[in-house]
């Protein structure tokens, strides 16, 4: 109210200055809101990575006294071509562990989304408590799960496995090892694309459904040709996120495996950390290998914002 | 179990039966209360044909084991079994129910010709009441209410093995039934001391001892002091909390910005945010850790504090962004018209509006910084390191502690559960970077 009533009591070239002072333009405003944040992102994110990119055409080990040594592109030769080093080991195990993973999650999410599509007596409760296991910390659940597969302590033998077919070293056999981790992440991450569903699933407009209804179309026929096309961009989104969260994945392996047995379970990230922060802290090398890396996750990211666009739109 | 060789373990023999029951609890009162009779009959009679319904799913099994042997897969072939047992119930249920008695005139309250009994007195669809659907119905809750069970089972069983003694946390087969005892949660927060016989026997004579103190002594232990976890239990909050207000406030700012102003290149500037938080942690962490180390912010808080901010931010840009383009324009224009500053109008119009945004992205934030893992793994060493990577180092000496490092992740999973709760309207939003609104 004041701010009406002031114009009139203080007119005049005195207060008109201190008014002008004081009430910042929208581009001033805009600046000021802006900066702090671009600011702290290029500090923190833009500058990092042309370091690094300078890095990984250097030999250089953050642990040595030597100044970086250019090398070209001998680093990404080295990734790429050499076969001992089994970088492509890495790559092919980050590979099936994104295509089962975020395979089997589109799947049971989905399919757990029809199961909650029609709300009864305690759904929302339900909705809630599927989703806790998303909330938590990756790395603890790992660890926690360590427990759970212990073939002797853990109860993932005792309770679901063991009087089928005997119990299995779940952590210590390459392939069950990776089993096993993509076992978790589909417990954790499930939930995800429930959430997505459903809520794809409640922007269906119900007249679809009851115009099918009014011409006898099957159920089969309403799911192939309302439920699955209105759902499928967030399915989309789902798909692409999980994607890049499994090129991503560090903590649940670490807590879980740590890329043990051998190397059956280290992905990417996990021998990324090892070669830059453990044994000879082959700085250049691993800037090389997160290039690589992020190379793949910016193609991958951008499908996905342009995924994400287009449902916005539509 | 009745002299059966049920090839499955005694869980899921009862795990099914429960499932056997609750299908029949729930869909016997359908029919007969179409039928007209009272729903307890039903529910009864439901009970009874579930527990029928569960030993002939088990009879099934152990007919189809056979099976296992030729899909060579025992796994599968088990699989295999119990879906073409449920599913041949299943049809025998339906086959049955026809069977449910018309209920006699004088007992039938209400009962419309083929109709539901009650009126119908909302607006739904007609095949939404019918019997079939509704017992559809039942059988689809029941499987979500069985599958929501399975899921939980690990979170329940971390808060169980929290409340057990070294002994019991190990065992095996694993103890479903334990004496609970704090023993978890004092050896996460405690130094102790190995105590001789002798030291025990002196020990157990002093007056001044606390109830944790009597609770380690059953262990021969002697408590000297807090643990190193207490120390990173208070570091991960004061690094949370701090980056999550910072993160906030900075994205509210620019959300704001991107929300009400043109700005040039506003599409390539929001992507270029959020393509920050799309870099995986350890590409980054390379560059970062050797400029830390330059300017003495490794292992310190300010250094993760700021870090924790920049990753936060993007996402609280986008978040809160999508919480403010809801808010009219109109509101904040009113105001200018009658003479506010464009702060002003900030201030009073927009931050109020815009608090369950607020209230949310600040969860999710620290959420966040509270989970994070990798940056604290490797920027940080002693000083300023947080709790979720010095969860596993309680692992410790003389063998692995499991019940504290549950108790340790149960401390940890209480705040997120009661998040997860209060915010589930806001989940979908918080893990989309606010693109995707619920429906």
């Amino acid at each position: 109210m004041s701010q009406l009533e002031m114009p009139a009591v203080a007119a005049g070239p005195a207060y008109r200055r201190q008014n002008q002072r004081r009430q910042m333009s929208d581009r001033t405003i805009t600046h000021l809101f802006i900066w702090p944040t671009l600011i702290l992102l290029i500090l923190m994110n833009i500058f990092p990575l042309f370091y690094s990119l300078y890095l990984s055409f250097n030999d250089y080990s953050v642990i040595a006294n030597e100044p970086p040594k250019w090398v070209a592109l001998d680093n990404y030769e080295k990734i790429l071509t050499n076969e001992r080093s089994r970088y492509w080991h890495n790559f092919t195990v980050t590979g099936k562990y994104a295509v089962l993973s975020v395979g089997l999650q589109i799947v049971v999410g989905f399919g757990l989304a029809m199961l909650l599509k029609e709300k009864f007596a305690g759904s929302g409760l339900i909705t809630t408590l599927i989703l806790i296991p998303m909330m938590l910390s990756p790395v603890v659940v790992g660890l926690f799960w360590k427990l759970i597969f212990d073939p002797s302590k853990g109860i993932f033998n005792h309770l679901i496995y063991m009087n089928a077919t005997g119990g299995k070293e779940w952590l210590s056999d390459p392939t069950l090892a990776l089993w096993a981790i993509v076992i978790v992440d589909v417990w954790m991450w499930s939930p995800f694309v429930v959430l997505l569903c459903l809520s794809g699933l409640s922007a269906i407009p119900s007249y679809l459904y009851e115009a099918a209804a009014i011409d006898r179309a099957s159920g089969w026929f309403q799911f192939r040709r309302i439920t699955l096309p209105q759902v499928m961009p967030l399915l989309l989104i789902a798909v692409l996120f999980r994607t890049i969260e499994a090129f991503k994945q560090f903590d649940l392996v670490m807590g879980l495996t740590g890329g043990t047995p051998g190397d059956a379970t280290e992905t990417v990230s996990v021998r990324l950390y090892r070669e830059a922060f453990l044994g000879k802290f082959k700085t250049g090398e691993s800037s090389a290998l997160a290039y690589i890396v992020l190379i793949i996750i910016i193609a991958v990211s951008n499908l996905y914002i342009r995924a994400l666009n287009r449902t916005r739109e539509g | 179990m009745f002299g059966l060789d049920i090839p499955l373990p005694d869980f899921w023999i009862a795990y099914f039966f429960v499932f056997w029951v609750l299908i029949g609890g729930t869909t016997a009162p359908v029919m007969f209360r179409h039928q007209g009779h009272p729903v307890w009959l039903g529910v009864l009679t439901g009970g009874v044909v579930g527990v029928i319904s569960g030993v002939v799913f088990m009879v099934l099994l152990t007919v189809l084991k056979p099976l296992a042997d030729v899909v060579d897969d025992p796994f599968l072939g088990i699989l295999v079994s119990i879906l073409i047992s449920a599913v041949l119930i299943l049809i025998a249920l339906g086959w049955l129910r026809r069977f449910v008695p018309l209920a006699r005139a004088n007992e039938v309250v209400t009962l419309a010709e083929g109709g539901p009994r009650a009126p119908v007195t909302y607006s739904t669809r007609v095949d939404k009441v019918d019997p079939s659907w509704l017992s559809v119905q039942g059988i689809r809750a029941t499987v979500v209410v069985m599958l929501a069970v399975l899921s939980l089972i690990p979170v329940v069983w971390m808060g169980m093995t929290a409340f057990k003694s070294r002994a019991d946390a190990v065992a095996s087969p694993p103890k479903v039934i334990f004496e609970p005892t704090m023993e978890g949660f004092i050896s996460l927060l405690t130094k102790r001391r190995q105590l001789t016989d002798a030291q025990i026997a002196e020990y157990k004579q002093r007056e001044d001892l606390a109830w944790y103190d009597e609770v380690m002594l059953k262990r021969g232990q002697a408590i000297i002091g807090q643990s190193d976890y207490v120390k990173r239990l208070r570091n991960s909050l004061i690094i949370a909390s701090v980056s999550t207000v910072l993160s906030v406030t900075l994205g509210l700012l620019s959300a704001y910005a991107f929300s009400r102003f043109r700005i040039p290149g506003e599409g390539d500037l929001l992507f270029f945010i959020l393509s920050t938080r799309m870099l995986p942690p350890v590409v980054v962490t390379i560059p970062i850790f050797l400029m830390y180390r330059e300017l003495g912010l490794y292992d310190t808080h300010i250094g993760m504090i700021l870090l924790y901010t920049a990753f936060n931010l993007s996402f609280s840009v986008w978040l809160l962004k999508g919480f403010i383009d809801e808010i009219p324009r109109e509101y904040e224009e009113a105001a200018l018209v009658d003479g506010y500053t464009r702060m002003q109008a900030f201030r009073k119009i927009v931050l109020p509006q815009a608090v369950t945004g607020i209230a949310a992205t600040t969860v999710f934030s620290f959420i966040f910084a509270w989970n994070e893992y990798a940056f604290a793994l490797m920027l940080t060493s002693d000083k300023a390191r947080t709790a979720p990577p010095s969860i596993p180092s309680v692992l410790g000496t003389g063998g692995i502690e499991w019940a504290a490092i549950a108790a340790g992740s149960l401390g940890f999973l209480i705040p997120v559960v009661i998040v997860t709760f209060s915010l589930r309207r806001y989940l979908l939003r918080g893990v989309t970077f606010g693109a995707i609104r619920q429906g």
